[in-house]
C-alpha cells in the first residue's frame, strides 16, 4: 500500500503543473515470484513502476535476484540487494557481529572513494608521459604496453588502498559528537559507544573506483569492449580489481570494494588535463569527458539489448556500486510491454542495477510535458526547462545545474531504441 | 519491387511490446497531414529483395527477444506492395509460427474484403492486428493508442478461428 502511494505520488507529479518531482530518488526492487511476472503477488506494482518511470524516470531497478548478493537471507527484506540512489552498494560485510547476516544492507553505507584515472595510466604504458620529446615512442609492442598498464595499475590500485586506509583511519578518529544523531539512534550498524565510532564504520564499505574504461582500451588495443578483443582485456583489467579488493578485505579486515564511479566532476577535470597534456587524441580525448566507469561510451550507436549484453560482462566484477543506464524515447509512456521487456532483460542478464533515461522536458509557462527542443508545441514559449538524469540523480535543467563536460555528455547520447 | 522507406530494428512506437517495423514506400491516399509524407513515393528508399527478408528474419528475434513485426507505409497493401508484403509474412511465420503481426493501412477491413484478392485474404487470415482507415486530420487525436485519427480502427483477429 505504502509502495502504491509512492508511485501514485511520482506519476501525479508536484504543484499546479504536475511536474516531476526531482527527489527523492525511487528504487524498485524487482524479485522473481514477488513481482517479475504476470501471477505474481506484486506484479501490480511492477507494472505501476514502469509507468512511473516513462513519465517520470524514477523509479531505477535493483535487482534481488542478482547473483552477487548471493548469501542473502529471503526472509530478511535488511539483505535484499539495494543501492543508495546513485549507485552506491554494500556487499558482504566482513565484520557482521555473530548473528547478523553479512548481507544486511541497513546501517551501512560508503565510507570513502578513491577513484584511478586509467586512460593517464594507459598513456604512461606506452611510455608517453606528455613530454614531448617522448612523444614518438613507437619502439613498445602491444603486448609491451599492456603488460605495462597491468603493472602500473597494479601500483596505483595498491596506493589506492593505502589513501582510503589513512582517510578511514582519519574518519575514524572523529569523536561521535560530529553526527550525534547518527549514533545514538540506531542508525549505523553495530556502534558500540565505549569502543568509538570505528565499530560503526568498519561495516562500511571503502571502494577503489575508475574512470574510463572505453578510452583506456582505445589507447592500449584501439578498439572499446563493444569488440570482443576489448572485452577481453576489459574482463582482465576488472579481475585485478576485484581480486586486490578481495586481497585487501581479508588482510585489512575492511569491507573493500570494486566501484563504478560517477565521476561527475572528475570525468571533466581529469579530460582537462589530459587535452592539456596530450592534446585531442580520436576515440580518446575527442570530447569534453571522460566515458563513466565501465560504460559503453554514450556516443555509441548501439541497442538497449547489446548495451545490456556488453555493460552486464562487467558489472559482476563490482561488490560497490555500479549502473546501467539506456536510454529510451519519451514515447514509452504509451509502450510500458516494450519498458517491461527491456527491464526484464537487464534482470535476466544479472545486471545489478538498471536505470533508464527518458527525455523529460517541461515548458515553465503552460506546463506541457514531453521531449521539446526548443519551442512549446502547445503554447509557443521558449521557456522552456530540460529535465535530464546527468549522473544518478535528477537536478533541475541540465544545461544550468553541471559542468560544461557533462552537459556535452548529455547532448551526445544516443537513444538505443526508437 | 517494392521499395522500403525505412526499418526501425527495435521500436517502441509501433505495436505493445518491442517491434521490428517495416515502412513500406508508395501509397496513393495522399491523406492531408500525412506522419511519413516522403513515403507516398513508391521510388522513396531502399530495395525490397530476398536479402531484406533474411536479415528482417534474423534479427526479429535477436538477442533471445522474440519482437512484433509491425508493418507500415506509405500504404502496405495497396497492389504494387501487396506481394512483397505477403512473401514477407509468409517467411517469417515459417520461421516463427506464433510471430504477432500488426499491420497499418489506409484502407478500411470493408474495402479489404471487397478486393476479392487471394493475397489480401491470406495476409489478413496471418496477422494479429490490423489498423485500418484514412488518416483523417479534423479527427486526429493523439491519445488514441496505436492511430492516429478517431475514425481509424484496432481490429484484433482471433488466432484460434484461422
Amino acid at each position: 500500500m505504502v509502495i502504491k502511494a509512492l508511485l501514485e505520488g511520482s506519476l501525479h507529479g508536484v504543484g499546479k503543473y504536475h511536474k516531476t518531482p526531482i527527489f527523492p530518488c525511487g528504487i524498485f526492487q524487482c524479485m522473481k515470484g514477488v513481482n517479475r511476472a504476470p501471477g505474481d503477488p506484486n506484479y501490480d506494482m511492477y507494472r505501476l513502476a514502469l509507468q512511473s518511470t516513462a513519465q517520470r524516470i524514477y523509479p531505477n531497478y535493483a535487482n534481488v535476484d542478482w547473483s552477487g548478493n548471493a548469501g542473502y537471507d529471503i526472509n530478511d527484506p535488511k539483505t535484499y540487494f539495494s543501492t543508495m540512489g546513485c549507485r552506491t552498494a554494500n556487499g558482504a560485510d566482513i565484520n557482521a557481529e555473530p548473528g547478523v547476516n553479512p548481507q544486511t544492507k541497513d546501517g551501512r553505507g560508503n565510507i570513502c572513494p578513491v577513484t584511478i584515472i586509467m586512460p593517464t595510466l594507459a598513456m604512461e604504458a606506452k611510455g608517453l608521459t606528455g613530454n614531448i620529446t617522448n612523444q614518438m615512442n613507437e619502439d613498445i609492442s602491444q603486448e609491451e604496453t599492456i603488460e605495462n598498464f597491468m603493472d602500473l595499475l597494479d601500483k596505483k590500485i595498491h596506493e589506492a588502498k593505502d589513501m582510503l586506509l589513512e582517510r578511514f583511519n582519519w574518519i575514524c578518529s572523529q569523536s561521535p559528537a560530529s553526527a550525534k544523531f547518527m549514533y545514538e539512534n540506531h542508525t549505523m550498524m553495530g556502534y558500540h559507544p565505549e569502543e568509538g565510532i570505528r565499530s560503526a564504520l568498519k561495516h562500511g564499505t571503502i571502494v577503489i573506483g575508475q574512470l574510463g574504461l572505453a578510452e583506456t582500451l582505445q589507447i592500449l588495443i584501439g578498439c572499446d569492449h563493444t569488440t570482443e578483443e576489448g572485452m577481453e582485456l576489459a574482463k582482465r583489467i576488472e579481475a585485478l580489481f576485484k581480486k586486490r579488493c578481495a586481497e585487501f578485505k581479508q588482510e585489512y579486515k575492511l569491507n573493500f570494494g570494486v566501484y563504478y564511479t560517477p565521476a561527475e566532476n572528475l570525468c571533466y577535470t581529469a579530460m582537462k588535463k589530459f587535452q592539456k597534456k596530450y592534446g585531442k587524441i580520436e576515440n580518446v580525448s575527442d570530447h569534453d569527458y571522460f566515458t563513466n566507469s565501465i560504460h559503453v561510451p554514450v556516443w555509441h550507436e548501439i541497442s538497449v539489448f547489446d548495451k545490456i549484453d556488453i555493460e552486464s560482462q562487467l558489472t559482476g566484477y563490482s561488490s560497490a556500486g555500479c549502473i546501467t543506464y539506456v536510454e529510451v524515447p519519451s514515447g514509452v509512456k504509451n509502450n510500458i510491454d516494450a519498458l517491461e521487456i527491456i527491464v526484464n532483460y537487464a534482470m535476466d542478464h544479472d545486471i545489478p542495477y538498471f536505470a533508464l533515461n527518458v527525455p523529460l522536458d517541461s515548458c515553465n509557462d503552460c506546463g506541457y510535458q514531453d521531449e521539446i527542443n526548443d519551442t512549446c508545441p502547445q503554447c509557443g514559449s521558449h521557456n522552456i526547462s530540460h529535465l535530464r538524469r546527468v549522473t544518478g540523480y535528477l537536478t533541475g535543467s541540465y544545461k544550468d545545474a553541471f559542468n560544461w563536460g557533462k552537459q556535452k555528455e548529455t547532448e551526445d547520447r544516443v537513444k538505443h531504441i526508437h | 519491387m517494392s521499395k522500403i522507406a525505412g526499418i526501425y530494428w527495435d521500436d517502441t512506437a509501433a505495436a505493445p511490446g518491442i517491434s521490428l517495423s517495416v515502412y513500406f514506400s508508395g501509397c496513393h491516399f495522399h491523406c492531408p497531414g500525412c506522419h511519413n509524407p516522403e513515403a507516398q513515393d513508391f521510388n522513396y528508399g531502399e530495395d525490397f529483395n530476398i536479402t531484406t527478408i533474411r536479415t528482417i528474419m534474423e534479427k526479429l528475434n535477436k538477442n533471445g527477444v522474440m519482437r512484433t513485426l509491425s508493418i507500415l507505409g506509405g500504404e502496405p497493401l495497396c497492389d504494387e506492395n501487396l506481394g512483397d508484403v505477403m512473401r514477407l509474412i509468409g517467411w517469417c511465420k515459417l520461421d516463427y509460427p506464433d510471430l504477432k503481426i500488426y499491420v497499418w493501412t489506409g484502407y478500411t477491413l470493408e474495402e479489404l474484403e471487397a478486393r476479392d484478392d487471394e493475397d489480401v485474404r491470406t495476409i489478413l487470415r496471418n496477422i494479429t492486428c490490423l489498423i485500418d482507415g484514412r488518416y483523417e486530420q479534423d479527427k486526429r487525436d493523439i491519445t488514441l493508442p496505436l492511430r492516429g485519427s478517431s475514425n481509424q480502427r484496432v481490429i484484433y483477429f482471433d488466432k484460434k478461428e484461422n
